[in-house]
């Protein structure tokens, strides 16, 4: 094997691309804290705060919800509870793997069990942090017909007036309402408009709690299309194409099927962003063993953009897609055609070698 | 005259280190600003290269500089600040990757993300296929071997810096820094793209 140089060079984007999103929430997290700090009476887990007294004494009820630390067993299944808390008043509640901070006039439900966690905000705050959960029992937050569920995070969701909103402090919720969903990723906020409470109480006895409309069920791996399949994207509005191209990106990692819905949509225009949404597509494809679809997609590129940018990538994909498929003979063929078109290409070294490797055979 | 011995804080830098710690603890708000502001680049820049993801390392410098002001109050001058950060830069690095070991990294920031010096367009998309492949095999590695590697090979740390930074001793960082080497050695040997990026010394 030969050896790999002591230094390699990876160029730092520039920092200041960066910077203001950081900052702003980096600094509303700590106004966060510093609210929450002021306000609870207590944070020590593991503890509950009675309220006493009349008139706007705070009343928390527990039915069937046992205060845990994480290393106690979670809630009973199938029995729902309610928390309710009055001005001035919050309280801290721990649920399996789940930190959940109630805020001051808050009524909220809660439903445990041995799949998943839903949380009824009536009206209030909570504040939620959620370690991921692929692999995990599901977590949702319903407030109204809005459900806000969990895929890994720190965030907070509010009700008043029929107004629900949602904050993200880390990691990505899921939003769904009756006309669709979306992801709220770290940084951001989503807010309705006055939502109709149409629907029946979030629980019956044993039944698990649904939103209006279902949200769409993450499966573990992010990657598994025997799951059930999330609705496909709107196509990304005519102005919003680089939104689009780089939310997409960013779901790759944990929800590469909506990425490609979304590279899908994109793909059918005739433009700049069409043509990089075709290729990231193909790519895609590539890099999740879907080798004939990743071939199509190459295909297809070429036929529609044959002087696009990525038209010499797209090139390379043809031939790294066939090697993985086991189509050596191919794979040389379509490195022998990558040269004829660009032999000082950047993937001509590569090219190269796999033809030397052909004749050494 | 008699000597003037100076204390620690006599010197000037630690001296402002010390007040700006201080304002920070006290709840300043433009303090804070100030400390954020002039650590940015550094705890971006480390994280960036450590995940080779713009928006991984926006949410670990988000998720360092929140555990910075939560546990400022602790920071007591036994070293330098830059250099405390750094290490919550790095165990906030290493917990990310133990939660996410075995999957792969972003895909393909775009080609302008990469900075103008790159000498021409074709390079540019060879450094940027070539850096891809050199993080998935970097993903699939231990969080201790993937950070010792990535700190001393593309942080440019030394082996001593690099063990401080992870609380290990040195033996124990060339142990997972040679491991590291040999799974991208190993992959480059099947990866004609990603050797050929690092035959080119690791440099578009």
């Amino acid at each position: 094997m030969k050896k790999i140089p002591d230094r390699i060079d990876v160029p730092v984007p520039p920092p200041e691309a960066s910077r203001d999103g950081v900052e702003r929430r980096v600094f509303e997290a700590l106004a966060r804290r510093d609210r929450e700090d002021g306000r609870a009476p207590s944070r020590a887990r593991g503890r509950m705060i009675w309220a006493l007294g009349l008139g706007t004494v705070a009343v928390v009820t527990l039915f069937a919800l046992r205060i845990t630390t994480r290393r106690e067993a979670p809630v009973a299944p199938g029995v729902p509870s309610t928390v309710a808390t009055g001005p001035g008043q919050g309280t801290r509640l721990v649920i399996g793997d789940a930190i959940i901070d109630v805020g001051e006039n808050t009524k909220v439900g809660v439903l445990a069990t041995n799949e998943e966690t839903v949380l009824d905000l009536r009206g209030g705050s909570v504040d939620c942090d959620v370690p991921p959960r692929p692999g995990r029992p599901g977590f949702r937050v319903l407030a109204g017909a809005v459900s806000v569920e969990v895929l890994a995070t720190r965030f907070a969701v509010r009700s008043a007036d029929g107004r629900v909103q949602v904050e993200v402090a880390r990691g990505r919720v899921r939003v769904a309402t009756a006309t669709g969903s979306e992801t709220v990723a770290a940084g951001a906020s989503w807010s309705s408009d006055a939502v109709a409470r149409d629907r029946p109480p979030a629980w019956t006895a044993g039944a698990p709690a649904t939103a209006a409309a279902p949200p769409p069920t993450v499966s573990p791996g992010g990657d598994d299309l025997a799951s059930a399949a999330p609705p496909r994207a709107e196509p990304p509005a005519a102005d919003q194409p680089a939104a689009a191209f780089v939310r997409a990106q960013r779901l790759e990692p944990a929800e590469p099927h909506r990425a490609a819905d979304i590279y899908a949509a994109l793909s059918r225009r005739r433009d700049v962003w069409g043509a990089l949404a075709l290729y990231g597509l193909a790519e895609l494809e590539h890099r999740r063993g879907r080798h004939s679809e990743a071939l199509a997609l190459a295909e297809e590129y070429a036929r529609r953009f044959p002087r696009g940018a990525n038209a010499q990538e797209i090139a390379w994909l043809r031939v790294e897609v066939l090697a993985a498929a086991g189509r050596r003979e191919d794979a040389r063929g379509a490195a022998a055609a990558y040269l004829a078109r660009y032999p000082q290409g950047v993937f001509a070294t590569p090219a190269r070698r796999i033809g030397d490797a052909s004749a050494s055979e | 005259m008699e000597d003037v011995v100076l204390r620690p804080l006599d010197r000037p830098a630690e001296a402002a280190e010390a007040d700006l710690v201080g304002r920070c603890v006290r709840g300043e708000a433009s303090a804070q600003r100030e400390l954020f502001r002039s650590r940015f680049a550094q705890v971006y820049a480390t994280v960036y290269r450590l995940t080779g993801s713009v928006p991984e390392a926006e949410d670990l410098a988000q998720e360092t500089f929140e555990e910075v002001f939560r546990s400022l109050r602790g920071f007591r001058g036994d070293a330098r600040l830059a250099t405390w950060i750094d290490r919550i830069a790095v165990r906030v690095a290493c917990r990310h990757f133990g939660r996410r070991r075995g999957r792969p990294p972003v895909s393909l920031e775009l080609v302008d993300d990469i900075p103008d010096h790159q000498p021409s367009f074709e390079r540019r998309i060879a450094a940027r296929e070539g850096i891809r492949r050199l993080y998935e095999v970097l993903s699939a590695l231990t969080p201790a071997s993937r950070v010792a590697f990535t700190l001393w090979a593309i942080d440019g740390r030394t082996i001593s810096e690099t063990a401080r930074l992870t609380a290990s001793t040195a033996v124990a960082t060339k142990v997972r820094i040679w491991r590291a080497r040999r799974a991208v050695e190993q992959r480059a040997a099947d990866d004609p793209v990603l050797a050929a990026f690092l035959e080119s010394g690791g440099r578009p």
